[in-house]
């Protein structure tokens, strides 16, 4: 198993009891099944509910989570001699009340060609090689072209061999793409790329693997062994992946020439399964050589060592980034070039990253930005390089995404959005494919998911957006897969039952993912997570976000989330200056717990109406009651019976008395007069 | 109305009815004093001398209107000295109750304090018991004037 793929067999024994999945498999995670492991995956048996084939399942693991969206495409494929999924998603272990993703094959007949990685391949005949593997595999590879589909998992590992010589091509979709293959199985530019950074590539990618899966079993033994990764790639560059490979071994004539073909270096001039199958058919072909890199009237010094062609100077490069920016910084490169190769459009590549270098001085990623420029210059074929990351231009979310707690990785994967080296890579390319179209077009939702660094945007948010059924990874989540936002409060409930979250079960990882497939406007809100130590605003803001995923994606109750909730935020009830309004939410907090309704805890906890009411009752109760004090003062100081007062009262009671009296007086003397 | 058409008004019914202004100028002298040294706005000093003073020439004018209008009869009650008596009598009673009054509106005053402040205490008592005692740390001073006329509602 590749170092870089966790090992999740042994996590898993405490797993026994059977579950049953999908209403039609029960998953038996007793019985073990390691022949049928695929790398950073866990094989149980499996039996269907519904027929009598045997079956066996995967449980895959988050950190390499499958591939989401190549499943749905697999499980619609039916061919015999690939194994594809019949069942798939995620279940809940009862053992740990975890949820897992699970993928489920029927069982493979034969056995592994090797037991894994490592183990010299058996050497076949020619007749083995070519009825057995060739022609069995065919229409695997037949129905993976027409559909345009990438298996990117062909290896020795990954065949399966029955006792009469039949070839079946394992599964492929328990990791990411091209994530465990060997770096002799990768073209030579996803071989430079990080395993993180492969993504799906192209159908060519699936025939160069199998071209080298050929050259092992007709050799015998493991190709190139005892070399690291990074010599492979120079040996490849150096004298051609053919020439690396296979070289002056004999090898079957008959398989000579589909070995030149799938093994090609040029995609332009790989064999492709019509060619396959026109070789199959009898047609004999001569591939293409394809020439190897122009080489230098003189060559160029660089960390050590002598250098004649561009691509094996921008693969040093690759490997020397401190030294590569001095040999920016001085003018040996555009001269080598120039001079020594006469290619003057590779020289003026180099020298427009050299004043690219010049105009981003000031960011301190100048120089940094040139070296990656210039590689590209040198060798347009090779991946992205910046620094220690060597991604593919259609696989930079993917990286993101494996890679996201790798120390410095994420912030250099955001430099190579930021500035813009996935467009140059696409400018520095001598030929143009359509899927470029496509590739530009992820390049720019990758740029404006990064454009704000607000909570729910930025990598994390790049991530799920770029990554269709990436579980999320937050770390509050623990073990629980959730690639599907319907499971993502189910799990927080589960982890704050147990104890397992203490603060705000919201962080930067669930709102990416929670944004990413909720409905609405959140901006506003995802604004008030901006400050995470401003601890009541940023509870408030996550009882929202909670509540609203209720709302829209259920369960109807969260027992555990709404007391931890009301637990975090029962201060702000202390707020409110109303005391009877304070015991009135403090009941009514109660009550929403009880129910497990985090939308009624909302409407009381983070409502703005309630605040501003009792804020303004508050304000005129204190007015109030200062204007009471000043009367209270004024009384107690004798302002009522100061002599002033008493006068000014004095004067309007005699005035009223003296009214009063005159009015009886004339009423007397008018009945006096009339009578 | 403005005090100039008023007066107007005075001096064309003091010319046709001159007999009983005379009588009027010379019995309510008392009023006409006071009326000059009353400086508050509201004349409550004038008011409560003027009223009395005003009953005590009815009987006078009236007896005069009766007799027809003349300046004898107009001078023959001037000089009957029990007319005077009565209209000067009368004012003096004004006088005697604007001078007494506030013997009494201090001693209400003085038992009504502490009821009041009670009452207003019992209020604050409230307003906390509803809003904490946050509500005693005003942060809105009220204006003068409200305090001013806080002052006098409590009057």
């Amino acid at each position: 198993m590749p170092a870089h793929i966790k090992e999740i067999a042994n996590e898993l024994a405490h797993l026994q009891q059977p579950v049953e999945f999908e209403d039609k498999f029960r998953l038996l995670p007793a019985e073990r099944l390691p022949e049928l492991q695929s790398p950073g995956t866990m094989a149980i048996a499996a039996a269907s509910l519904k027929g009598n084939n045997p079956l066996f399942a995967l449980i895959c693991q988050k950190e390499a989570a499958p591939r989401f969206s190549m499943i749905r495409l697999m499980s619609r494929v039916a061919c015999p001699v690939m194994m594809t999924p019949v069942g798939s998603g995620t279940v809940v272990f009862p053992d740990d009340n975890i949820r897992r993703f699970v993928l489920v094959y029927e069982r493979p007949s034969g056995k592994r060609l090797i037991p894994q990685a490592g183990h010299p391949v058996p050497k076949m005949d020619e007749e083995s090689i070519i009825n057995g593997i060739i022609y069995n595999l065919l229409p695997a590879l037949s129905e993976l072209s027409a559909r345009t589909l990438m298996h990117r998992a062909i290896r020795a590992e990954n065949i399966f061999i029955t006792s009469d010589g039949r070839a079946t091509l394992g599964e492929c979709l328990s990791t990411p793409p091209a994530y465990a293959q060997p770096v002799l199985y990768e073209p030579i530019d996803s071989g430079m790329a990080s395993p993180s950074g492969r993504g799906d590539g192209g159908v060519l990618d699936d025939f160069y693997s199998f071209g080298v899966f050929l050259a092992e079993i007709s050799m015998g033994g493991t190709l190139l062994q005892g070399r690291s990764d990074e010599q492979i790639i120079e040996a490849k560059i150096k004298l051609g992946s053919y020439g690396a490979l296979v070289g002056q071994t004999r090898v079957p004539l008959k398989l000579m020439e589909p070995l030149r073909g799938l093994l090609s270096d040029d995609p332009y001039e790989r064999w492709t399964i019509q060619d396959l199958e026109m070789w199959a058919n009898g047609r004999h072909l001569s591939p293409k050589q394809v020439p190897l890199p122009p080489k230098a009237v003189r060559s160029i010094s660089f960390a050590g060592k002598d250098y004649l062609t561009a691509p094996m100077l921008a693969n040093a490069m690759r490997l020397n980034w401190s030294e590569s920016k001095v040999l920016i910084q001085s003018d040996h490169l555009d001269s080598w070039v120039r001079r020594a190769l006469s290619n003057d459009d590779m020289g003026d590549l180099v020298v427009l990253a050299e004043r690219t270098s010049h105009a981003l001085a000031a960011t301190g990623s100048g120089e940094d930005r040139a070296v990656s420029a210039s590689i590209m210059a040198l060798d347009p074929s090779a991946p992205i390089i910046y620094k220690d990351v060597a991604v593919r231009v259609d696989a930079i979310a993917q990286a993101a995404a494996l890679e996201f707690f790798e120390p410095g990785k994420v912030e250099q994967l955001l430099d190579i959005i930021r500035m813009k080296l996935s467009q140059a890579w696409v400018t520095s390319q001598t030929r143009t494919k359509p899927e470029f179209i496509a590739i530009i077009k992820q390049i720019e939702h990758l740029a404006q998911n990064v454009k704000s660094m607000v909570p729910g945007y930025g990598m994390e948010r790049a991530v799920y957006a770029g990554n269709e059924g990436w579980p999320c990874m937050s770390p509050l989540v623990g073990d629980h897969y959730v690639d599907d936002v319907k499971n993502l409060l189910p799990a927080l409930e589960s982890m704050v039952a147990e104890g397992r979250i203490e603060g705000a079960p919201v962080d930067r990882h669930v709102l990416a993912f929670a944004m990413n497939h909720m409905r609405g406007n959140f901006d506003a809100l995802l604004k008030r997570f901006e400050d995470p130590f401003n601890r009541d605003v940023y509870n408030s803001a996550s009882l929202r976000i909670l509540s609203d995923m209720q709302k829209q994606f259920g369960p109807p109750n969260l027992p555990a989330l709404s007391a931890h909730m009301a637990n975090l935020l029962i201060d702000s009830v202390e707020n409110f200056h109303n005391t009877a309004f304070r015991k009135q939410l403090r009941e009514a907090v109660e009550n929403a717990t009880g129910e497990g309704k985090l939308t009624t805890l909302q409407s009381i906890l983070d409502n703005s109406q309630i605040k501003d009411q009792d804020q303004v009752g508050f304000d005129q109760a204190q007015v109030i009651f200062s204007n009471l004090e000043a009367q209270a003062t004024w009384l107690e100081q004798g302002g009522l019976v100061s002599n002033e007062n008493v006068r000014h009262v004095s004067d309007k009671t005699s005035a009223v008395i003296s009214g009063v009296c005159s009015s009886l007086a004339l009423v007397l003397m008018t009945i006096a007069w009339v009578f | 109305m403005g005090r100039l058409p008023l007066l107007l008004v005075i001096l064309v019914l003091a010319a046709v009815l001159m007999p009983s202004a005379i009588l009027m100028a010379v019995l309510m002298v008392p009023s006409l004093v006071v009326y000059v040294i009353d400086r508050n706005p509201h004349r409550y000093f004038t008011v409560t001398i003027g009223l009395p003073n005003f009953c005590g020439v009815l009987p006078p004018l009236m007896d005069l209107w009766e007799r027809g209008q003349t300046f004898d009869g107009a001078f023959n009650a001037i000089a009957d000295p029990w007319n005077m008596m009565i209209a000067y009598g009368a004012a003096g009673l004004g006088w005697v109750l604007y001078l007494g009054t506030p013997i009494f509106v201090s001693s209400y005053l003085n038992i009504s304090t502490d009821g009041k402040i009670k009452s207003i205490r019992r209020y604050q008592d409230d307003l906390i018991d509803a809003w904490g005692n946050g509500v005693k740390q005003s942060t809105n001073i009220a204006p003068v004037e409200e305090m001013e006329a806080h002052e006098q509602d409590v009057s």
